[in-house]
């Protein structure tokens, strides 16, 4: 009886410390826009979305994607549900494919963050309509700065993932 | 070394054709409520209610960003302004002692055109005598009481008297290329033909060596003085110009054992008064 109040506890906290990184990435992610002052953003949210969905694809449902998404939405300015669109697909398509992506090395794993970032900025920048010869430097940086953020995101999450399971 | 890599590679090869129990089915309702949320965005504006409502509630949070700044810029400015205020107070206080100099020299302007002023006034008297004016350089007492004048002209002469704002007060010394050194009339060495300008008697005055002090030398008893009388210059013997003011009899003394009287007289000249010195014959 015991052993079974404790695991739907350990469950209850885990899909509540999904929600809280989550959260976290978004505003994160918002204050970064500001202080960056750049037409597009670090998708620290889409990069821990995709963690997430590949670490414990059953433990994560769409109710925190969409959350996040709705925040970014409103405090990014944006018509709501753009970011949720996007961060669906990607949660879709990483539990999909979780196998495949944790098979990979690092490197091929950042360079297939690399892609999605690719496309979730050009996504972005066809959603606002932005287009300029300049917005191309901001999507290169970008995306080449996310798929160097992914180790470091990886790390960290995978870090406090086996610390909230294990304990240790 | 590889073995890693290798588990790795077998991994990856089994799991490509291995696909996650995601369903469509359970992702399809998700995105057709988001698409509901877009249209109802799209047609009432939902997110700028939203926007509007979450500003106000995380108010607090976003005006901390501005609370902050506020406060460094006050903080800043108290200590700027501290800053500023104590500059301006040294910046005024220099310019203060500017003008206290400034003041100072205008005093010093002013005591010289009033001195040149009383000299020309005096000078007036001379009628077509010539006058020269000198500028004090220095002023000793010892070993005697000289006053040292700088001079630009080669024709004062050694019989020339010195003036300075209150009057006659001495004769010259020394006849020097560039300077003169006038001895003052209360020398003890010299004797100034004088009268008395109530009963117009003649007498010598002679200095004492002190200053403002004058003795009327071998006045006799029977003679008539009374203190406070006015001692002018006679003019006799022409070292002396007459009628120039030398003092006021202050003390008149008897000595049982001398036929003549000791009669102090006392003048209000300061011999090192002034800056300027008028020269002229007597």
């Amino acid at each position: 009886m015991n052993s079974l109040d404790d695991k739907k506890s350990s469950i209850f906290n885990f899909y509540f410390f999904v929600g809280f990184t989550l959260i976290s990435a978004s505003i994160i992610e918002v204050f970064l826009n500001n202080f960056l002052l750049s037409r597009l953003t670090l998708p620290l949210t889409l990069m821990t979305l995709i963690y997430w969905n590949v670490a414990t694809p059953r433990n994560v449902g769409f109710f925190w994607t969409m959350l996040s998404g709705f925040i970014l939405d409103i405090f990014l300015g944006y018509l709501l549900g753009i970011h949720v669109v996007i961060f669906l697909l990607a949660s879709y398509f990483s539990q999909r494919y979780f196998h495949r992506f944790r098979a990979l090395f690092r490197l091929q794993q950042s360079l297939i963050v690399a892609i999605i970032v690719f496309i979730y900025q050009i996504y972005f920048i066809l959603v606002s309509n932005n287009f300029a010869l300049s917005i191309i430097f901001e999507l290169l940086i970008l995306t080449i700065v996310s798929s160097l953020f992914w180790p470091i995101i990886y790390g960290v999450l995978r870090y406090l993932r086996i610390k909230l399971t294990y304990g240790q | 070394m590889f073995g890693g890599e290798h588990k790795q590679t077998d991994i990856a090869q089994s799991a490509i054709f291995t696909t996650g129990s995601m369903r469509a089915s359970r992702f399809y309702p998700a995105v057709i409520f988001t698409f509901l949320v877009m249209y109802g965005d799209y047609s009432f504006d939902l997110s700028s209610k939203i926007r509007i409502s979450s500003s106000y509630i995380f108010s607090p949070f976003t005006q901390f960003e501005y609370l902050a700044k506020d406060s460094f810029k006050s903080f800043d400015s108290y200590f700027s302004s501290q800053k500023k205020l104590s500059e301006e107070i040294i910046t005024l206080k220099n310019q203060i002692r500017n003008l206290e100099n400034q003041n100072l020299v205008l005093q010093n302007i002013k005591i010289s055109l009033n001195e040149l002023e009383e000299l020309f006034d005096l000078s007036k008297s001379f009628q077509k005598r010539e006058i020269f004016l000198g500028k004090i350089t220095d002023f000793k007492k010892f070993p005697k009481e000289l006053i040292s004048v700088e001079i630009r002209t080669n024709n004062i002469t050694k019989d020339m008297i010195a003036f300075n704002a209150f009057g006659l007060i001495g004769v010259i010394d020394e006849l020097l290329t560039n300077s003169i050194k006038i001895l003052p009339l209360h020398d003890a060495s010299l004797k100034i033909p004088a009268k008395n300008s109530r009963t117009l008697e003649n007498l010598i005055i002679v200095g004492t060596g002190e200053p403002k002090i004058f003795q009327i030398e071998e006045f006799k008893k029977n003679g008539d003085i009374k203190e406070g009388d006015e001692i002018i210059s006679s003019g006799l013997g022409g070292r002396f110009p007459e009628g120039f003011l030398l003092g006021r009899v202050a003390i008149i003394k008897e000595n049982d054992q001398s036929n003549f009287l000791l009669v102090t007289v006392k003048n209000t000249y300061d011999f090192s008064f002034g800056s300027t010195i008028l020269f002229t014959k007597p």
